[in-house]
C-alpha cells in the first residue's frame, strides 16, 4: 500500500509514493512549465505504468497549484506548503528547529519545536529572496543553474553584490564584471546575496536555532549551503530528498488523516485529455472565477468557488 | 440636495435609512468591489492608504449616480494630520467630482456648536427628529453588530457546519433591502431567535481567533479580501475588535473622558497618541486570553499600525501570543493570503490538539 504526495509549484511538479514505513518508494521531479495540468497528468502516467490505482491508500496535494491538482487527480488532503514542509521536516528528524525552504518563486522560514510549528514567515511582495533570482542571473550569464553551483563552490571568497532588488543586483553584477571580478567569486557573491536577502526579508526578527534543515529546489545548490552556513554560523542539514519534501509532507498528511476510502481518481487520469475553462459566477457579490477541468466537454473537476457550491 | 457618504461596514445602509426617515434624498454608493477600488486608485495619489482609495471610489461612483452633497464623518485624528476629509475633498475635486461637502468632524475637535451647525446643514432645523433618528440608527447598528458577533463566535461550535456564514450572508443582503428602521429591528429580532435556536456542540474545540488592527480594513470586508468569510469557512470561531458600534462608543467617550483614564497609565505602551487606534489595538492584543491566535491586519503604508506591529513583535515574545500580520493593498493576489491563513490556522489547530494529547487528529477538510 502506498500514499501519494503531489507538490505543484511554480517551477516543478513533484510526485512521491510513500510506503507503510514512511520511506520514499518512488519520486518524480517534473518541470511544471506553463501547463500544470499536463505536468500532473504526465506524473500520473509515469507512475501508472509502474503501479496500479488500487495500491494507493490516500493522496495529499500541496503547492500553489494544490486546488488545481485536487480537481484533476482527486485528493484526500489539500494543504498549504508551510504545513506540508513542516510535516516532512518533523518526520525526518524531530530535533529540527528551523526549516529554510527556498523554492522557485517563494521562500519560507518555519520554526518548529518538538515537531510542532511555532512560527512561520513567507516572502511578501518581492521575489529577490527566491530561486528565480539565481535562475535569472544564471540565464543572463549563459550558464545553467548547476554550473552556477559548481562555480560558487570553487570560489575563494566572494564579491559582495547588492541583492535587495533582483534588477539592481543585475546592474551591480555588470558593474563588478567591468571592474574585473572573477566569475567564480561573482557566483559565490550571488549565493551570498540571496542568503542575505532571505535573512533580511523572510527570516527578519525570527530566532534561528539549530538543527537547521534546508529544503526546496534551491537546496540543490551547494553554493547556497555554504553561504547560509557562513552567515548563520551553524551546520545546515540538507535532506536527501530535499527537492520533493513538500510532496513527502503532503503524503504524510494524507496518511495522518487515516481516511477509509481515498478520493483518488486513479492513474488513468494521466492518459486523459483535460482542458481548463474559466467562467464567472454571479451567485453573490464575491464574483468568484470558477475553473472547470473538462474532459471532452464533461466537467471532470472544479475549483475556485469560495462557497463550495460547485466543487463539493 | 442629494446626499451620499463613503461606505463603512453597515453604516452605509443605516445612514441611508436615517436620511430616508428624515425625508432627505440620498444615494448609496455601490457595494465595494474591485471596480470601486480601481476608480479610487485612479484618482488618488499612489502612496495613499487603501481605505482612502475605497472612499474616493465610493464617492466618485455615487457622484455618477446623481449625488451632489458628500457627508464625511471623520474624527480629525492624527491620520493625515487631521486633514483626511479635506484631502478626500481635494482629490475628488481635482478629478472633477465637485461635491458640496459637509464634514462631520468629531465635536471634540470642532466644538459642539460648530458640529450642530454642520448637522443642521444636512437635516434642517428639526433637531428633535434628528436626535431620535440618530439614536435609532445607533441602536440598530449595535443590534446588527451584536448579532454578527454572536454568529462569528459560535461558528465552529454549531452542529450544522457553515450555518453561521449562511445567516451572516443573509443578514448582509437583508440590510440592503430594508426601507425603514422598524423593518431592521424586526429582522434582527428574528435573527436573534434563529441564533438562539442553533444547535451547538459544547465539546467542539475550534480554533479561536482575534482579528485586530486598522479599523477600516477590519470593518470593510472587501478591503481585507473577505478574511472573515475565509476563516469561517475554515471552521474558526472569530472575534473582531473593531466595529462601528465600538467606534461610536469610543468617539463619544473621548468627548467626555480624559484620555489617560481610557488608557490607564499613559506610559504603559505608547507615551503619545500616534493616530488610528494604535493604542486600542495594543491594549486589546495584550489582554486577549481567550483566543488561540491573533490576526493583525492593516493597509499598506498605515503608519499607526506599523508602529503597533513593532510593538506586537515584543508582545509575541513576552506573552507567547501567536500573531499573524497581514498587509493589504489594492494590488494584492489572493493566493499568498490564503496560504498564510491556512498555515496559521493549521499551526494553531495542530498545537491545540497535540498539546491535548491527540497526536494525529486533523480537521475534516
Amino acid at each position: 500500500m502506498y500514499w501519494m504526495g503531489i507538490d505543484i509549484g511554480s517551477i516543478s511538479t513533484d510526485l512521491v509514493l510513500l510506503n507503510d514505513k514512511n520511506e520514499i518508494e518512488k519520486e518524480l521531479y517534473l518541470k511544471t512549465g506553463s501547463t500544470p495540468v499536463k505536468a500532473v497528468c504526465d506524473g500520473l502516467k509515469i507512475l501508472g505504468e509502474m503501479y496500479s490505482s488500487d495500491e494507493i491508500r490516500g493522496v495529499g496535494i500541496t503547492g500553489s497549484g494544490r486546488n488545481l491538482g485536487a480537481a484533476v487527480a482527486g485528493a484526500d488532503v489539500v494543504k498549504n506548503e508551510i504545513t506540508a514542509h513542516a510535516r516532512a521536516a518533523a518526520e525526518l528528524d524531530s530535533e529540527i528547529r528551523t526549516v529554510i525552504e527556498i523554492g522557485g518563486q517563494d521562500s519560507k522560514i518555519i520554526l518548529l519545536e518538538n515537531g510542532l510549528v511555532t512560527d512561520f514567515a513567507m516572502n511578501t511582495v518581492c521575489a529577490a529572496g527566491t530561486g528565480s533570482f539565481l535562475d535569472r542571473q544564471a540565464g543572463r550569464m549563459g550558464i545553467t543553474i548547476e554550473e552556477l553551483s559548481e562555480m560558487a563552490c570553487k570560489a575563494d571568497g566572494y564579491v559582495p553584490i547588492a541583492g535587495r532588488c533582483a534588477v539592481f543586483a543585475e546592474s551591480d553584477i555588470i558593474h563588478k564584471q567591468q571592474a574585473g571580478a572573477g566569475e567564480d567569486e561573482l557566483m559565490a557573491g550571488l549565493c551570498r546575496a540571496l542568503a542575505a536577502t532571505y535573512m533580511s526579508n523572510v527570516a527578519k526578527g525570527k530566532k534561528i536555532i539549530p538543527k537547521i534543515c534546508f529544503q526546496g529546489g534551491v537546496a540543490a545548490n551547494r553554493g547556497m549551503r555554504i553561504a547560509f552556513e557562513e552567515i548563520l554560523g551553524y551546520e545546515i542539514i540538507i535532506p536527501e530528498h530535499h527537492k520533493v519534501m513538500g510532496a513527502v509532507g503532503a503524503a504524510l498528511l494524507a496518511k495522518d488523516k487515516e481516511c477509509c476510502k481515498t478520493k483518488f481518481k486513479g492513474f488513468e487520469t494521466g492518459t486523459l485529455d483535460l482542458k481548463l475553462e474559466t467562467k464567472g459566477c454571479s451567485g453573490c457579490s464575491n464574483s468568484c472565477q470558477i475553473i472547470n477541468v473538462k474532459r471532452s466537454g464533461q466537467v471532470y473537476g472544479c475549483f475556485g468557488d469560495s462557497c463550495g457550491r460547485f466543487s463539493s | 440636495m442629494i446626499v451620499t457618504f463613503p461606505r463603512f461596514g453597515y453604516t452605509a445602509e443605516i445612514m441611508a435609512l436615517f436620511f430616508e426617515e428624515m425625508g432627505i434624498q440620498c444615494v448609496r454608493p455601490p457595494l465595494n468591489d474591485k471596480t470601486i477600488v480601481k476608480t479610487g486608485s485612479d484618482i488618488s495619489p499612489e502612496e495613499m492608504c487603501l481605505p482612502f482609495k475605497y472612499m474616493a471610489g465610493d464617492l466618485a461612483e455615487a457622484y455618477k449616480a446623481g449625488a451632489d452633497t458628500a457627508v464625511m464623518i471623520a474624527t480629525c485624528g492624527p491620520c493625515r494630520l487631521g486633514e483626511y476629509g479635506e484631502l478626500l475633498r481635494t482629490v475628488l475635486e481635482k478629478a472633477g467630482y465637485s461635491y458640496e461637502w459637509i464634514m462631520l468632524d468629531s465635536p471634540a475637535v470642532t466644538g459642539i456648536k460648530e458640529f450642530i451647525k454642520r448637522l443642521d446643514m444636512i437635516t434642517g432645523s428639526d433637531r428633535v427628529k434628528t436626535m431620535m433618528c440618530a439614536v435609532k440608527a445607533v441602536k440598530l447598528i449595535r443590534q446588527i453588530e451584536s448579532a454578527e458577533r454572536r454568529l462569528k463566535r459560535i461558528n465552529g461550535y454549531t452542529v450544522k457546519r457553515g450555518i453561521c456564514a449562511e445567516l451572516l450572508k443573509e443578514l448582509k443582503s437583508a440590510t440592503i433591502s430594508w426601507r425603514t428602521f422598524d423593518e431592521g429591528f424586526d429582522y434582527i429580532d428574528g435573527l436573534n431567535r434563529k441564533i438562539s435556536g442553533l444547535k451547538t456542540d459544547k465539546a467542539a474545540d475550534p480554533v479561536r481567533l482575534l482579528i485586530a488592527g486598522e479599523i477600516y480594513t477590519s470593518i470593510e470586508n472587501d478591503s481585507n479580501g473577505r478574511l472573515e468569510e475565509k476563516l469561517m469557512g475554515m471552521g474558526c470561531s472569530i472575534e473582531r475588535h473593531m466595529t462601528v458600534s465600538w467606534w461610536v462608543k469610543n468617539t463619544l467617550k473621548r468627548l467626555f473622558i480624559p484620555q489617560r483614564c481610557v488608557y490607564g497609565n499613559r506610559n504603559s505602551c505608547f507615551a503619545y497618541e500616534i493616530g488610528g487606534y494604535a493604542k486600542d489595538t495594543v491594549k486589546k492584543i495584550s489582554s486577549c486570553d481567550n483566543a488561540d491566535g491573533v490576526i493583525k491586519i492593516m493597509p499598506a503604508g498605515c503608519m499607526p499600525e506599523i508602529v503597533t506591529k513593532a510593538y506586537c513583535e515584543k508582545l509575541q515574545k513576552e506573552k507567547d501570543i501567536r500573531i499573524l500580520n497581514l498587509i493589504y493593498d489594492e494590488m494584492s493576489g489572493e493566493a499568498g493570503y490564503e496560504t498564510r491563513l491556512e498555515a496559521f490556522t493549521d499551526m494553531l489547530e495542530r498545537r491545540k490538539h497535540v498539546l491535548d494529547g491527540h497526536r494525529h487528529r486533523f480537521d475534516k477538510h
